[in-house]
């Protein structure tokens, strides 16, 4: 048998291997099928548990596909853009599901109309009020919450830092923490000039941008995500940044050094997560069931031992203390749900375009 | 009018029509048409996440208007040319050596210099990110022998660590173009400046370079393009203030400034276009060929 290939041998093997990768790719976007007992979920990675997913799948057939998500303004501007139709669910910070209310992108949610999440939560994020619609129902069900705030080396930075001004500090040259989060950042530097940290002006974002410069000089890198960071602060690379409580933990759990951490005179924001229902979700009941089952404690419990930050479920937390947890509860205020409220969430400005610049001079700058 | 009207295309030019339809396809596929549509974009601006489809110079206007971009761009040209010029000098003496000296073994020589290309670069950044961390080998190794104290603060996030991993990603495209063309070399030549009293060095320079000048070319190109888009080496491993091009586009379209982030693209677009026409302009490469 001759195993040589002609021109139209080659081209129709072409055509064939081009119409199999295109079947592929259609078979592989967020929406397999419009078959009923599927959830398509755009969520942070962070918040899924394949064995958790594995486990509904076992108990009611809903298959529930997980699509990775990144920033707010990025989410926002995509489904903004292309609609929000492919989804079910989709997730959040702080006061961005009221943009996308106003948008009529997604339908509140009574909460207590799903069984875990009338029994499980803490009652002070039900009634969220920036978060609530006349009627009671919420934009979205919240999820987990944290604080920003300083978190710092204890064997290199004896003194606890009360203020922003630490980030500016000369001494610490090479040593500050500067991520590409510009949510967390824009709200340093307003605080420390005394302005709204999501309502500034250009000329108010001018003066927060050179502040944000200064801080910039002082870091080793614009740092990409959780993982780096923790690995500057194991490393010692960086000493002191902007942070949750929680993650003080994380880093000496790491392996990193002692860590402490401080609510800052001049104020913080801090975010509440969770999950928003698409108005007209054709799986709107199979999606409602995949959130009563990760409002599970266990669910919840497996998932924060992990995250390690603050949860909206006083069942999980439960759990996670009856699994002998408590320190960790303690670490990242899992049991202090009061706090949640006392943060700033952090929201989109009304000139996101203005912000958009602003931050991209600040990492343009030398 | 000077000679005959042309006629119409015999069969065996109607057949080479043909047969460049599907470059012509891919061309305009994956080149021309999405050039034309961030030519169109760095026209429009974007509002509150939304397109707004009226034209405008506003984007370019904001490009140059301060000293910022421009010299974020001067900055991301001088680096790759930095880097360009390091890897040809690494690459040349590397494809010599494997062509010249290496004769039976000379295909397991390219096959380990293009070895690398089997792991994703990504995971190889992370790589050299361990190696110059202030946690890395390096910084380890030398605290363990008493020579420093505290990690030396250049090995990463630096001028330095960004011109040496893209140097590292550079080498192998610029070995294998070089390889290629000291391959087809007529090493007699050599021999005869030899014979006619040349010393080694005048031989190389009045012989070997012209005729693998092609090859030398052809590495530059291969090495300074992609050094200019260059997205996460410099993210990775560059220092807060010495941020490149690349990196500021990405964030200019993920915050949907599409508009301004369009007009980047293009800017850097032409210039990389103009690298690559300049070579062909001023050097005759044909006559070098030949």
């Amino acid at each position: 048998m001759s195993t040589a290939m002609n021109r139209r041998d080659f081209l129709k093997t072409a055509a064939m291997t081009g119409s199999a990768l295109a079947a592929a790719a259609v078979g592989g976007s967020p929406r397999p099928a419009a078959a009923a007992g599927t959830v398509n979920w755009l969520a942070w990675g962070g918040h899924v548990e394949p064995q958790g997913i594995k486990s509904f799948f076992d108990a009611s057939g809903i298959r529930v596909n997980h699509v990775g998500m990144s920033g707010n303004a990025e989410t926002f501007a995509k489904l903004k853009l292309s609609g929000a139709s492919q989804y079910d669910l989709f997730e959040a910070d702080g006061l961005w599901p009221v943009r996308y209310h106003q948008e009529g992108l997604i339908e509140p949610i009574q909460l207590d109309s799903i069984p875990n999440v009338a029994k499980n939560m803490y009652p002070e994020f039900k009634k969220i009020p920036a978060l609530q619609v006349p009627g009671g129902a919420m934009l979205m069900v919240p999820w987990g919450w944290n604080p920003t705030v300083l978190v710092y080396n204890k064997s290199k930075i004896k003194t606890p830092p009360t203020s922003y001004e630490v980030l500016l500090d000369k001494k610490y040259k090479g040593h500050v923490g500067f991520s590409d989060q510009h949510e967390f950042l824009w709200p340093v530097a307003a605080y420390l000039l005394g302005y709204d940290p999501f309502k500034m002006n250009k000329e108010q974002l001018n003066r927060a941008k050179d502040v944000l410069i200064q801080i910039k000089r002082n870091a080793p890198t614009i740092s990409k995500g959780w993982n780096e960071q923790l690995r500057l602060y194991v490393e010692e690379t960086v000493w002191i940044g902007l942070s949750s409580p929680g993650r003080a933990l994380t880093i000496q759990s790491s392996g990193g050094p002692a860590m402490g951490w401080e609510r800052p005179k001049e104020g913080y924001v801090g975010w509440i997560d969770g999950d928003m229902l698409v108005k007209g979700s054709p799986n709107r009941d199979a999606a409602l069931a995949w959130l009563n089952h990760i409002h599970s404690p266990e669910y919840v419990a497996t998932n924060f031992q992990r995250l390690q930050r603050g949860s909206v479920n006083r069942g999980g937390v439960e759990l996670l203390k009856a699994q002998g947890m408590s320190e960790m509860v303690r670490a990242n205020l899992m049991d202090q749900p009061e706090m949640a409220l006392k943060m700033r969430l952090i929201e989109a400005p009304a000139n996101q375009d203005e912000y958009a610049a602003a931050w991209n001079e600040v990492l343009a700058a030398s | 009018m000077n000679g005959p009207p042309p006629g119409p295309p015999d069969r065996r030019e109607r057949a080479l029509l043909w047969g460049l339809l599907p470059v012509a396809v891919v061309q305009a596929g994956l080149f021309v048409v999405p050039m034309a549509i961030m030519f169109l974009y760095s026209f429009w601006s974007t509002r509150n996440f939304q397109i707004v489809t009226t034209f405008t110079l506003d984007n370019y206007r904001a490009f140059f208007e301060s000293w910022t971009y421009p010299r974020v761009l001067l900055r991301t040209l001088g680096t790759a040319l930095v880097i360009t010029a390091a890897t040809l000098v690494l690459a040349y003496p590397l494809a010599y050596f494997i062509v010249r000296y290496t004769r039976r073994c000379q295909k397991v020589l390219l096959a380990a210099v293009i070895l690398s290309f089997w792991t994703s670069g990504l995971l190889r950044a992370y790589a050299w990110m361990a190696v110059l961390g202030h946690g890395g080998i390096i910084n380890k190794g030398l605290r363990a022998l008493g020579l420093i104290d505290a990690p030396l603060p250049f090995l990463l996030y630096s001028p330095f660590s960004v011109v040496l991993v893209m140097t590292y990603f550079s080498v192998p495209f610029a070995v294998v173009a070089i390889y290629s063309s000291l391959e087809k070399m007529d090493w007699t030549l050599l021999d005869a400046a030899g014979d006619l009293g040349a010393r080694p060095l005048r031989a190389f320079w009045h012989v070997t370079l012209p005729q693998t000048m092609p090859g030398v070319v052809s590495a530059a190109a291969l090495t300074f393009v992609p050094l200019v888009g260059m997205f996460f080496v410099p993210l990775l491993v560059g220092g807060p203030t010495s941020v490149m091009i690349a990196p500021l586009i990405a964030n200019q379209m993920q915050a949907f400034q599409l508009g301004l982030g369009a007009a980047m693209s293009f800017i850097v677009a032409l210039i990389v276009l103009a690298a690559l026409a300049l070579p062909w302009r001023y050097l005759d490469l044909e006559r070098l060929e030949r």
